[in-house]
């Protein structure tokens, strides 16, 4: 447990302050879009901003794109790169715990961290906008948003499963497919064509998230 | 490694599969595609005939000519041609001064040219929110007017919403409610269709199939609400509303079979065979012309004014299909994965000749002798799955199994 303790508080200490930036980052793009909508439904007056939107399907939204894919960027950067860079996983791979255990207590506690950044500014984006869109608008224009979301998650799960992979040629070859996974995530869908796609993604994210056992395996042998 | 490791690793492998088979065969095609040249057919209205453009281009050598003939191969030129295509070249030709005087026996002036209608017709309908503007369709201005609340129709009924306030219009909601209720309706409607814009002349409502899929006729008239069952033998899969004109809308049923919904409420099944559903359409006072295109040829069905089928020709389609390139390319890839555009529907397209088998076979042997000469039993079960994910994946199983070496 103490272990347990020390390994999340040694992520804590590598992460802080990126997710920091991260949190603000979300909640930052969240908020100047509704800001945007709500300035825009004011002045249009609702009836035209509604049917406008609704005509030419308006991705008002569209901003936040890439945000939850900087995220796992940053949150997943700041935790992986120093441990291999100056390989100070070696050392945490010594502590008393199975060294999957370990690698894997620090892969969920990254995931934890990009849910609580970017989740809880989705919720409170979806209550504003409720306030003025009604839920035929505000579902599709969710689900629209979800392969990003989920793009940012299987990002970070890729960035673990690059950083903890030794060989560089290998490395290199991982980029280039995830590269084109992520493509998968951020591709330009109207307003509720992403839907039929979505089962897909979570299946790759899904499977994103337990790749990291397998290009594990060499650092938990050592084998660097 | 673990056998946990050794199972995610086959996953892993089987996602390789899937980016390989979604990125080599687009590459190929990229790279190696010589564009065919492009073939239109039209119906000429002068000389009753099908008139077709072949265009012989060279993207490589920047060359082209485009040659012009009839369905007997009888050619023409460029002039002749267009002549030939009043309502397809009406600007052209009056540039030239070479519009007809009159077509049919009828004056060839902006009252004809006004009845031309194109557009595209296709067996799925793409989102739309279920929130719609319910105009007032005997305004008796020249254009529809938006109205101030939006409606639905889920399982308490209709609702009008007001976008101001974000709530719902309780008496109106109450009132249409009544109207549905009288006609039949049972909500919630599995699907609206209409044209929610102002850009039309005339405002038709719109028509909601119901619960039982059961197809009604909503609008409101001097701000009273209208609704009318429309009886029907069909099963409605999807709809393209038309405003304004002798049609409320065209209608797909599952089967992909084109009807259409006449202002008298008829609905008549058009003499076209289906195909893969999508039409080019291109109607006049004269005629209407359906255009499917496939694989494998392109069909131009015509239809005089009462739809019914006045003539019919199809040439063959020189598309990608049919070249070298595309050959050479049923020998390399076991099956393709695209993306409709536009949509997120993943399709995988499997080769369905089985000429790629001695490329996997091939492939099989190189993996093989590659795990002997690394020292790997080949009766182990996961160098052999190794070795059945390549003979079925071909190229894509072969280079993902790689990516992700089965290390010791």
């Amino acid at each position: 447990m103490k272990t347990l303790k020390h390994l999340i508080y040694k992520e804590w200490l590598k992460t802080r302050w990126f997710a920091s930036i991260a949190l603000l980052l979300n909640l930052g793009v969240l908020i100047y879009i509704f800001i945007a909508l709500r300035s825009n439904f004011l002045s249009a007056g609702g009836t035209i901003y509604l049917s406008t939107l609704m005509t030419y399907k308006t991705q008002f939204f569209s901003l936040y794109r890439y945000i939850p894919l900087g995220i796992a960027l940053l949150i997943g950067l700041s935790q992986f790169v120093p441990e291999i860079t100056d390989k100070r996983i070696k050392l945490a791979l010594h502590l008393p715990l199975h060294n999957l255990q370990i690698i894997y207590i620090m892969v969920v506690y990254g995931f934890v961290l990009l849910f609580l950044t970017m989740i809880p500014g989705i919720l409170i984006f979806t209550g504003l906008i409720s306030v003025y869109l009604p839920a035929e608008i505000t579902i599709p224009v969710l689900q629209t948003m979800s392969p990003w979301l989920l793009g940012g998650f299987c990002a970070y799960f890729l960035i673990a499963t690059i950083a903890l992979e030794p060989a560089w040629k290998f490395r290199f070859l991982y980029i280039l497919i995830s590269y084109k996974v992520l493509t998968l995530f951020f591709m330009y869908l109207s307003i509720g064509n992403a839907v039929s796609l979505l089962p897909v993604l979570c299946l790759i994210t899904g499977l994103s998230g337990i790749a990291p056992v397998y290009t594990s395996y060499r650092f938990n042998k050592g084998q660097l | 490694m673990t056998l946990a490791a050794k199972i995610i690793r086959l996953f892993l492998v089987l996602l390789g599969v899937m980016v390989l088979a979604m990125t080599l065969p687009e590459l190929y095609r990229k790279n190696f595609e010589k564009r065919p040249g492009k073939k239109l057919i039209y119906y000429s209205e002068i000389s009753k005939n099908f008139m077709i453009s072949e265009d012989f281009s060279d993207t490589l050598t920047n060359e082209n000519h485009i040659i012009y003939y009839d369905q007997t191969g009888k050619r023409y030129t460029e002039r002749e041609y267009n002549r030939q295509l009043p309502f397809l070249y009406t600007r052209k030709l009056a540039l030239l001064g070479e519009l007809p005087d009159t077509i049919n026996g009828n004056k060839f002036d902006q009252q004809l040219i006004k009845t031309i209608k194109r557009g595209m017709l296709m067996p799925v309908s793409s989102f739309t929110f279920q929130l719609n503007p319910l105009f007032e369709s005997e305004s008796g201005k020249v254009r529809p007017e938006l109205p101030d609340d939006l409606f639905r129709i889920n399982h308490r009924g209709i609702e009008f919403l007001d976008p101001e306030t974000n709530k719902i219009l309780p008496e109106k909601s109450r009132s249409f409610n009544k109207t549905l209720k009288a006609a039949g309706f049972q909500s919630p409607a599995r699907n609206i269709y209409g044209i929610p814009s102002t850009l039309k002349s005339r405002d038709d409502g719109y028509f909601i199939i119901d619960q039982r899929g059961e197809l009604f006729h909503l609008k409101m008239i001097k701000g009273r609400p209208y609704c009318h069952h429309i009886p029907k033998n069909i099963s409605v899969s999807s709809m393209k509303c038309m405003v304004p004109g002798d049609l409320y809308a065209y209608i797909y049923d599952h089967q992909q079979q084109l009807y259409v919904l006449r202002t008298d409420y008829s609905i008549k099944k058009l003499p076209i065979r289906p195909g893969n559903g999508r039409f080019m359409y291109s109607s006049n006072c004269f005629y209407k012309s359906y255009k499917n295109t496939d694989n494998d040829s392109i069909r131009l069905y015509v239809l005089d004014a009462d739809y019914n089928l006045a003539d019919y020709h199809a040439i063959e389609a020189d598309n990608y299909s049919k070249s070298p390139v595309a050959q050479t390319e049923q020998y390399l890839f076991p099956l393709k994965i695209i993306l409709t555009p536009g949509y997120a529907h993943m399709i995988p397209l499997f080769n369905p000749f089985c000429r790629f088998i001695w490329l996997n076979m091939l492939l099989l042997i190189i993996l093989a002798a590659i795990k002997l000469q690394n020292h790997r039993k080949l009766y182990n079960p996961f160098n052999l799955l190794d070795l059945g994910i390549t003979g079925i994946f071909g190229i894509f199983g072969f280079i993902a199994v790689l990516i992700f070496p089965n290390r010791k």
